[in-house]
Parts: C-alpha cells; sequence; structure tokens
C-alpha cells in the first residue's frame, strides 16, 4: 500500500462530504491515501462516467455509502441520513442503485484526497483509461492478432 | 502526471452549499488506508456539473446545468 503512484491519471472527483463546499479554480491543498473498501469496486464499476446520468448516479452511490451504508444502515436512497426528495433523474437513482447493489460485499483500491479543514471537500479520485495504458492494451491486441494470422 | 505536481481535477461531481466540520469521513476512517507523500498537495478542481442543497438531504433538479468536462 505504500508504493507511488504511477497510474496517476485523474479529470474527475467526487465529492465525500455533503457539508463542505468545494472552491473551484483555486489551488486547495491535500493529502493522498490509497484506500481499500468498498468504494473502490464502486468506482471500478462506474469508471468513466459516460452520461450526466451516470455521473450524478455515481455521487449519490458515494453519498450513501458514507452516510447510511458505511454507519450499517442498508443502502436506501430515499430513507435514513442521506436521502433524495423529489425531482431526480430517475436514470441516476437507477445508476445509483446498480452500482449500491453491485458492491455488496465487494471491495478494491482507491484513491482519497483529504482535506483537513472545512473549507474544502474530500475527493475520491475516479479512475479513467489513460490514453497510454489503452495504447499499450491496442498494440498488444493488434500483436495478438499478427501472430494468430501468422499461425494459420 | 505525478502526483508531486499541482493536480487538476476537471470535474468535481457535486458541491454541496453549508460548510461546517473538519472530521474524518467515515468512509475515510473505516477503509485501510495508507498516506502516499508528499504532504499537500496542490490540488485544482476546475469546475462541476450538479449543485446540492445543504444538510444531508439532497434536492436533485434533472441534471440542470450539468456537464461532463
Amino acid at each position: 500500500m505504500n508504493a507511488p503512484v504511477y497510474q496517476s491519471y485523474f479529470t474527475r472527483a467526487v465529492c465525500v462530504e455533503v457539508g463542505n463546499p468545494q472552491p473551484f479554480n483555486q489551488t486547495v491543498l491535500y493529502n493522498l491515501h490509497r484506500c481499500f473498501g468498498r468504494v473502490g469496486y464502486v468506482l471500478q464499476l462506474a469508471a468513466n462516467p459516460s452520461t450526466t446520468d451516470q455521473a450524478a448516479g455515481l455521487q449519490l452511490a458515494i453519498w450513501e455509502l458514507e452516510n447510511d451504508v458505511y454507519w450499517g444502515r442498508p443502502a436506501n436512497l430515499y430513507a435514513d441520513s442521506f436521502r433524495i426528495t423529489g425531482g431526480f433523474s430517475a436514470g441516476a437513482v437507477n445508476y445509483a442503485n446498480y452500482l449500491l447493489s453491485n458492491s455488496a460485499g465487494r471491495a478494491a483500491e482507491y484513491y482519497y484526497l483529504i482535506q483537513y479543514t472545512p473549507q474544502a471537500q474530500d475527493l475520491i479520485l475516479v479512475p479513467v483509461p489513460e490514453p497510454a495504458s489503452l495504447l499499450a492494451l491496442g498494440a498488444g491486441l493488434a500483436g495478438l492478432c499478427w501472430r494468430r494470422r501468422r499461425m494459420r | 502526471m505525478r502526483f508531486g505536481r499541482t493536480v487538476v481535477i476537471g470535474t468535481a461531481l457535486a458541491v454541496s452549499l453549508s460548510a461546517s466540520h473538519a472530521q474524518f469521513t467515515k468512509i475515510f476512517s473505516t477503509d485501510n488506508r495508507a498516506f502516499i507523500p508528499p504532504e499537500n498537495r496542490p490540488v485544482i478542481v476546475t469546475g462541476y456539473p450538479l449543485g446540492f442543497s445543504t444538510g444531508t438531504v439532497a434536492t436533485w433538479g434533472r441534471n440542470n446545468g450539468a456537464y461532463l468536462a
């Protein structure tokens, strides 16, 4: 868990605390932690969200985990400490429920930026495919195809 | 991009409007974790698509003003 971060290409983050603001377009000092838990599996399921509903659903799922599930309460977006009250996007709620139900009992690694003052949110970094990784994957697949053609 | 430099995060998915405490979140205090030096990394968050109301209850618009960077 103490290895340096090399796969550190992130373009998105989700907020953790419902009660803190987030300053934008200014430098905020954070400490980075590599963590392991259910949140990490949720992020694997939701890596690189492609629609606003998915992005919103991921945020809803993280808030539900932070405010209810990690306290031992059931994952229910309409009840308990964190709940949504109306005017919502059904697609976002469906996606949040998908993330919550498919992450039960699972865990994975993730990265957490902690801010020790109430002037900013803690942030969880959302992994996205790195261009270099995609290139390497593409090269590997091309190599496999080429080798297969030669073997015929 | 290494984390030693300023990390620019293009999209924070949501922001709430009230300020309050400074304590560990439940997620952070529950999950196994390891600090990755250095301390006090400069981070810039450049935008957000969604806004929420105060407290632990979020009202939800139909992604009004939402965008993905």
